[in-house]
């Protein structure tokens, strides 16, 4: 199951958690230095090692085999990095549970990046999946570690424990008031990142952002996840009470840009994934706050998800072109939504 | 082609033969003009500039400044590399560039050790390790010569087919130099030899 199947992913502000660590093994240069033999010999390394040790069973999905739909769809279900897609993907093997909660990418910018996503706020869950895959790896491969710089990686950035914890949260009133600059300087401050999740910034678009921890040498794992946490948590309550205070304070102006914007969702014939966005957070957030009261049992994560590029295409494969994509991302939307 | 710094759309290709290799860097008109590559005046400036030091000191320097001579013996990266692209080669290169790495380490995490989770596996090591004192590292013998002269070979023909000409030349430099002192080695043994 995926983790946008989950009806966690769908019902707040945070949509979902996930952690990755990044590990090498000790006797090999990092991927960038690699040979196409080497990456090749690292991946089944790995492989024999999980293969041996795991009491469940992975699937191995070899990156070079992939179209660049099946890529893409990877990317879109947040199993694999965009650089892991890109350029040539020789020696470049993806390994995922059947419930797709955790992914191992094998050469990437290091030689495992253990990644486990869950849906909603679950930074522990996540970190406990891809700890468990850790020590799997670690009981048969020797791992690049050095005392004081921890576990040693391509980039200095990921020294220490080589985790980026981030979670997902969809910030409508938090962006509309404005107070996105502030919140990344606040964070900043703390150690921590805010990034869009489609576009940098405060011009991101859905409203959707990505928080991480941004230090990773000399904190341990347990106090980086209870930062993080405890972060958070303290944005979603600003944003909860900001979302109160425009629901009583916009009145029916505030509703009105809800509904319309519901009602293009709807019945619109054509739908970019610009402007879908856009829609989607206002629907979100209307259907959150009450202002929306027809929709139910929807999960408006799936579907933010389903109607991405590479999923329609998958689906639909004469939807090459993106004008035809937008029109069946609008009848797809209209199936969800009736 | 994208650009080496910021993987954009390369607008800006720079070309130099030297020593019958040619460099090539492709960047993108951001990168370029905030390396100062634009304009012949502020290429000066960007000599200053030790990212791209190696490749344009030869423009105001008779003899071309390298940034440093230094390469990682584990996968081959040299300074100059490193400070391109931020990223290490390999977990040595954390010992061989300590110094280049500690600055930049502390700036990004703080003046601090790690903690936080050790390897499973590492328990044994270190225990291992507190009882002989003097721990064993076969990997780490200093190789000889003759070892070292192979090695550079195999570097030198890795750095060829990947068409890293600026490594190839550094290799191809220190092999002859290499050659030029065993050779002389072996002509003094001749000489012991006829006393």
């Amino acid at each position: 199951m995926k983790w946008y199947y989950g009806k966690a992913s769908s019902e707040g502000v945070v949509l979902s958690s996930r952690v990755r660590l990044a590990r090498n093994l000790e006797n090999y240069p990092f991927p960038k230095k690699c040979s196409p033999d080497t990456k090749k010999e690292i991946c089944q390394k790995i492989k024999n090692t999980v293969e041996q040790l795991a009491c469940e069973r992975f699937n191995y999905i070899n990156m070079e085999d992939q179209s660049v739909i099946d890529k893409n769809i990877l990317l879109e279900d947040h199993l694999v990095s965009r650089e892991f897609c890109e350029g040539d993907c020789a020696g470049k093997l993806l390994i995922t549970d059947e419930q797709n909660t955790v992914s191992v990418m094998i050469n990437e910018e290091d030689h495992l990046r253990i990644q486990s996503i869950m849906p909603g706020l679950d930074i522990e869950g996540a970190y406990e999946r891809a700890n468990y895959i850790d020590d799997i790896i670690c009981q048969g491969e020797k791992v690049a570690f050095d005392e004081k710089l921890g576990y040693l990686t391509s980039c200095p950035t990921n020294l220490g424990t080589g985790m980026r914890a981030s979670v997902m949260l969809h910030l409508p009133a938090l962006t509309s008031c404005g107070q996105i600059k502030n919140l990344v300087v606040l964070m900043t401050k703390i150690g921590l990142t805010v990034r869009g999740l489609y576009g940098e910034g405060s011009e991101a678009e859905g409203c959707l952002y990505q928080v991480s921890n941004q230090i990773t040498l000399g904190v341990s794992e347990k106090d980086a996840i209870e930062k993080l946490t405890s972060a958070v948590g303290q944005i979603v309550e600003r944003e909860r009470q900001l979302r109160e205070t425009l629901l009583s304070g916009g009145g029916l102006d505030f509703e009105d840009s809800i509904c319309r914007s519901y009602g293009i969702l709807r019945y619109a014939k054509k739908l970019s994934s610009k402007e879908f966005l856009k829609l989607w957070s206002d629907v979100k957030f209307g259907v959150e706050s009450g202002v929306i009261r027809d929709i139910h049992d929807i999960n408006l994560t799936r579907m933010l998800v389903e109607v991405m590029p590479a999923h329609i295409l998958a689906k639909y494969p004469e939807a090459a072109q993106s004008s035809k994509r937008d029109e069946k991302r609008a009848e797809m939307i209209k199936n969800y939504l009736m | 082609m994208m650009c080496e710094i910021c993987g954009k759309n390369a607008t800006f290709f720079f070309k130099q033969t030297k020593n019958g290799y040619t460099v090539e860097k492709a960047l993108c008109s951001e990168c370029a003009s905030k390396k100062g590559l634009t304009s012949p005046i502020s290429l000066f400036d960007a000599v200053q500039d030790d990212f791209f030091g190696g490749l344009l000191g030869s423009f105001v320097n008779k003899e071309p400044k390298l940034v440093s001579n230094r390469h990682c013996d584990g996968c081959g990266m040299t300074l100059g590399e490193l400070l391109n692209g931020g990223k290490v080669g390999c977990s040595r290169c954390y010992s061989v560039f300590e110094k280049a790495l500690t600055p930049t380490i502390s700036k990004i995490h703080g003046n601090v050790a790690h903690c936080g989770k050790f390897p499973e596996n590492m328990g044994e090591k270190i225990a291992s390790d507190e009882k002989n004192q003097e721990p064993e590292f076969t990997e780490n013998k200093p190789e000889n010569d003759k070892e070292k002269l192979e090695r550079l070979k195999k570097e030198l023909n890795n750095a060829v087919e990947k068409q890293e000409y600026e490594m190839a030349a550094k290799l191809r430099d220190e092999i002859k130099a290499l050659e030029v002192k065993l050779s002389e080695e072996k002509n003094n043994e001749k000489g012991g030899e006829n006393i």
